[in-house]
């Protein structure tokens, strides 16, 4: 549990994420999610309970635990005096790995190389991003905490990224990413958890999370039975009609299951359409934040 | 530990700052010999009081007395630089969140304080060191216009300036330890400059009303860190001919505590300032 003043901003939180895969984190700001990040990193101490990181206490084991881990938190952090290549220097002298190898493929990797001689005040935000992502992979972690990785990066960037993070679990690490670009999560996550006030509210594989609330739409010749049919079907959860069309909705329900049972009963449809929810709807519809806002 | 150290190093000698606070040393302890040189080339006034202070600048600036009479000014001068460079070596690791990315990566805490202490540490004994080649310097040119006394060269004297070293850089520690602490505290470079600073002139201002107090007011500035650090400096030699001017910013030590008693008290105040700041660090949430 951690509190700030009154404010209880973690209580309870166990996220389990599957090596090699890559999870996202979702919240509303004030949600815990970064708070949950600086508990896991031993960045923030917690007033009550324990940090557990690969199934083991940060208290007792935390230097030896978080050297397994690299990680961007909020917007990157360098010295600002040093250039790219001496920040990834000093880092390589606090936790030496590969040396001089281990940097430049580093570099190479976020495509500082050319740039890697300037000075960190002189980069572009993107540019102190991809540095952030380099620092976080340079001593080779098992597991890769990326907090808004994409902020401030242009669309080309953004895109580099999006494509990085596959590449960085494919390689066997598990990457952990929380971020507010709900599409960006929808494409690269495996896995999601959405905090709110402090705790998991909902917690799942992705495709799993938008499939329970998916929703079919039905074009049909006679309304009036196939509507009587599907309410009476096993899997609906609602049914109802508009403009012309039926919608249902239902957990682990299949377009195919549908389509036989209309044709069995002599009902013929001429459109059946999966309607799955985004991840942002979703998401909005978990939180009850406002999606105008 | 090595690799914090190591680490702590890289960044220091990186740093423009460590390089512009030498800088000013070397600026400061050469102004302040060039306006007595200014001085002296008006020649005493006609009374016999400005004769005596006059011979004792001129005693002062000769080779024979760099040792104690620039190690008193280096102690001023050297306290501002070295607490600057302290509260913003820790300050900044906060305000740019590096403090948090090191950290992250599983160094110890105690390491990453550790470090920084002993590299500040360092840092006060080649800023002395610094300022004092300075000051042999300027003080040589004056004593070849001058005519002044180079003194005797001898082992005895080559180890009485290293001891010199020492006592003047130990007195600067507590401050700059106390610079460490509130950076750690308030996580600012700039909150912990101002306090150490702050105490810095305004103690000797305190202390100055209650030197004439007796009982427990008259006792306070004795455990508090200027009175001891005068008495520690004291050991580094008065300078001959000096009719009690106290060094050349008028400080000095007549009657207040021994050497020994002044260094336990700095001693206590630096181990009370080392352990709460590792004691506030590990315990604290580097990054909110």
């Amino acid at each position: 549990m951690k509190s700030y003043g009154e404010t209880r901003a973690v209580q309870g939180v166990d996220l389990v994420v599957e090596k090699g895969h890559v999870y996202g984190v979702l919240g509303p700001n004030g949600s815990g999610k970064s708070t949950t990040v600086r508990l896991l990193l031993g960045l923030a101490r917690p007033d009550a309970g324990e940090v557990q990181l690969f199934g083991e206490s940060l208290t007792e084991h935390g230097p030896e635990l978080l050297k397994r881990v690299g990680a961007v938190v909020e917007a990157p952090a360098c010295i600002p005096y040093l250039s790219g290549r001496d920040n990834l220097r000093l880092l390589e002298k606090y936790v030496p790995n590969r040396g001089e190898a281990g940097i430049e493929e580093a570099l190479a990797r976020v495509h500082l190389t050319d740039a890697a001689h300037r000075k960190f005040k002189t980069y572009s935000l993107g540019m102190k991003q991809r540095l952030g992502i380099a620092a976080a992979i340079l001593h080779d972690p098992e597991l890769i905490i990326l907090d808004e990785p994409s902020n401030g990066l242009d669309p080309q960037g953004t895109r580099e990224v999006r494509e990085l993070i596959p590449e960085l679990a494919a390689e066997g690490r598990t990457i952990v990413l929380c971020s507010h670009l709900l599409h960006e999560v929808e494409q690269v996550c495996d896995a999601v958890a959405i905090f709110q006030n402090g705790r998991v509210i909902a917690e799942g594989p992705t495709a799993q999370l938008m499939g329970e609330s998916a929703r079919l739409e039905v074009q049909i010749a006679d309304l009036e039975a196939a509507e009587s049919l599907l309410r009476k079907s096993p899997w609906a959860t609602a049914v109802s009609r508009q403009n012309g069309s039926i919608f249902i909705a239902g957990a682990g329900m299949q377009a195919a299951d549908v389509n036989r049972l209309l044709a069995t009963n002599g009902l013929y449809a001429s459109v059946l359409r999966p309607l799955k929810h985004s991840l942002e709807e979703v998401f909005f519809e978990l939180t009850g934040e406002d999606t105008n806002a | 530990m090595r690799e914090a150290i190591a680490s702590e190093l890289f960044k220091t000698l990186r740093r423009r700052m460590t390089y512009i606070i030498l800088g000013a040393m070397a600026v400061l302890v050469t102004m302040f010999y060039v306006i007595l040189w200014l001085r002296l080339r008006q020649g005493p006034d006609p009374t016999v009081a400005s004769q005596v202070r006059y011979e004792s600048l001129r005693q002062g600036m000769s080779f024979e007395n760099v040792v104690s009479y620039a190690l008193e000014l280096e102690r001023f001068f050297a306290t501002l630089l070295c607490v600057v460079f302290t509260a913003t070596m820790m300050g900044n690791e906060y305000d740019w969140r590096t403090a948090g990315l090191v950290l992250s990566r599983g160094v110890r805490r105690r390491d990453f304080v550790a470090a920084k202490v002993l590299v500040s540490l360092g840092f006060i004994v080649v800023m002395v060191t610094f300022g004092f080649l300075v000051a042999m310097a300027c003080s040589a040119w004056f004593t070849n216009l001058y005519h002044l006394s180079y003194g005797t060269f001898s082992v005895a004297r080559a180890w009485n300036v290293v001891a010199s070293i020492g006592r003047t850089s130990f007195v600067i520690v507590p401050l700059v330890l106390m610079s460490l602490l509130f950076a750690t505290i308030w996580r600012s470079a700039g909150q912990a400059v101002g306090f150490s600073l702050g105490f810095f002139f305004l103690e000797s201002i305190f202390t100055g009303l209650l030197d004439t107090a007796s009982g427990f007011l008259g006792k306070i500035p004795e455990a508090l860190l200027n009175v001891n650090a005068a008495a520690v400096m004291s050991a580094n030699g008065a300078v001959q001919g000096d009719t009690g001017g106290g060094g050349p910013l008028g400080g000095g030590s007549s009657g207040g505590p021994s050497v020994l008693r002044g260094a336990a008290v700095l001693s206590a105040w630096l181990v009370v300032f080392l352990v709460v700041s590792f004691w506030r660090f590990e315990r604290r949430d580097v990054q909110e």
